[in-house]
């Protein structure tokens, strides 16, 4: 395939899920090969058969990336394989977002700190010495709307994505003389089928009326963005926080 | 309505600081001490917490040592349990306690300097909130001020472990404010730039400390006390309509662009 991620090799991690799914599709639609991490093995395997089913490249990376020496021994693995890695989407996370403050106790703290934070942080780890080495590289932090505006409840998980745009800003810095971009994209409500669930069409609907635009963000949307980030279109982008919060319109009077 | 009477005055207040036997945190104490607040000053370190102790005593305040480390989650909020019942109440936290952010490479951070970054300055901040929440909410009324850093604004060029730590700090504020509105718990954070401190100085040069305070807008570094004016304004009663936002106290280094 040719087009605009065409001969990069990309790594998403918990490309198993609805929005890694998406970015997985999207990027090998574009020309990207694709690395598929997923804890769950029949949920990578599923995101490998349906970009090949495309006519795209995929290969799945099956682990829970709060191992850290697993996840690092993998990915080198992978490297060492295809020769390099040129695009790092740190998009694997948990949900917990509802919960109330006095619940979450140490081992749910763990838990999402150690995924979303530990991971990033060590998947990253494991990329940057062959692009700093190439002088290339992309790294797409999935944050959330929630790190910027809060939400009630979940707040270890607007606490874990805060530190998805702290670690933006630092690397940014850090590696952007070696040629390495690193932003960050801060999706607000996706309605997922978890959250379909939870909160019912009737209420997603009433959300989606609310908003500017008259519809929530579908996983497709992020995907084009996360796809913007890691092509040569975006090679002067870096430290950047793209929030895709819908707004509520605006009060009349 | 605001009420008029509402002044810095803290008066009958319980402030719990953590990390005040550094510069930073023993400024906070000193300062809300004289401002009329008891203060509980935490540290890891026996001798620093004596000190700010005795500093705070030495002004005619009000103050109780905590010597802790803030990421042994049990035996913290085991501390606070017993401070609490100790003086009645905890209506202040200053989640303060933090590790140096000196420039350490990426490649450089093992997974236990960064496990105890993220242990010292997210989870105890975490579970320090969370042990005097409960007494907070059942008293209609509480102050919340975590301390950040002017990385997370901007980043800066090492130690992004730190970075990243302390602007997950920047995400439980908001979170927080909005949780805890209802119950009446304020929560805000302050951002400092190159405060000038114990830290610091062991990480910089005097010559380059210089030279950097002078290429800030206003020409000066930030000193411990221009933080604990900010730190003493959203603990005070004149900021009570103040929540889930960011001070950043840095000199001007960071103008917030539209």
């Amino acid at each position: 395939m040719t087009g605009q991620l065409s001969g990069k090799i990309v790594l998403i991690t918990g490309a198993g899920g609805t929005l890694g799914h998406s970015h997985a599709c999207l990027m090998a639609a574009r020309g990207a090969q694709v690395i598929v991490q997923d804890i769950r093995a029949d949920a990578a395997t599923a995101t490998v058969d349906a970009v090949r089913q495309s006519g795209g490249e995929a290969s799945a990376l099956v682990c829970d990336v709060a191992d850290v020496p697993t996840l690092t021994e993998l990915i080198q693995a992978e490297e060492a394989r295809l020769g390099r890695i040129d695009v790092l989407v740190n998009n694997a996370g948990i949900s917990g977002m509802t919960a109330a403050f006095e619940d979450i106790d140490e081992a749910n703290f763990d838990r999402m700190f150690d995924i979303h934070f530990k991971g990033s942080f060590y998947a990253a780890r494991a990329v940057i010495p062959g692009m700093k080495a190439r002088r290339s590289g992309k790294i797409i932090n999935i944050s959330s709307a929630r790190a910027g505006y809060g939400a009630i409840g979940g707040s270890h998980y607007d606490g874990a994505k805060g530190a998805l745009i702290g670690l933006t800003r630092a690397w940014a810095n850090e590696f952007g003389g070696f040629g390495i971009t690193v932003n960050a994209v801060a999706p607000g409500l996706v309605p997922f089928d978890a959250t379909r669930r939870r909160l019912g069409e009737d209420v997603l609907a009433k959300r989606a009326a609310a908003t500017i635009a008259g519809r929530l963000i579908q996983p497709a949307d992020v995907s084009a963005l996360v796809a913007f980030l890691a092509s040569h279109d975006a090679d002067i982008i870096n430290g950047q926080v793209y929030s895709m919060k819908q707004h509520d319109k605006p009060h009349a009077g | 309505m605001p009420d008029r009477t509402a002044s810095n005055d803290l008066t009958g207040r319980v402030a719990l600081i953590t990390g005040a036997g550094g510069a930073q945190g023993r400024s906070h104490a000193l300062l809300l001490a004289e401002r009329g607040a008891q203060v509980i000053v935490q540290d890891i370190r026996d001798d620093a917490t004596e000190e700010t102790v005795r500093q705070v005593r030495g002004q005619g305040g009000t103050a109780l040592p905590m010597v802790c480390d803030v990421a042994d989650i049990p035996d913290y909020t085991g501390r606070i349990a017993e401070a609490e019942r100790e003086l009645g109440h905890i209506d202040i936290i200053v989640n303060n306690a933090g590790v140096s952010g000196k420039r350490l490479a990426f490649e450089d951070i093992n997974q236990e300097i960064f496990g105890r970054m993220t242990s010292v300055v997210i989870k105890g901040a975490f579970f320090g909130t969370q042990a005097v929440v409960p007494g907070m909410k059942a008293r209609g009324y509480g102050k919340i001020v975590n301390i950040s850093s002017g990385a997370p604004l901007r980043g800066m060029v090492s130690g992004s472990h730190y970075t990243g730590a302390k602007a997950a700090l920047h995400g439980l504020t908001r979170s927080w404010a909005l949780e805890l509105a209802p119950f009446g718990i304020r929560v805000n954070l302050v951002a400092p730039g190159f405060v000038v401190s114990d830290m610091t100085r062991a990480n910089h040069s005097e010559e380059r400390m210089r030279e950097r305070g002078r290429a800030m807008p206003l020409g000066r570094h930030v000193e411990p006390l221009d933080m604990s004016y900010a730190v003493a304004y959203l603990a005070s009663a004149e900021s009570d309509m103040v929540t889930g936002q960011e001070i950043p106290v840095n000199a001007g280094f960071t103008i917030v662009p539209w």
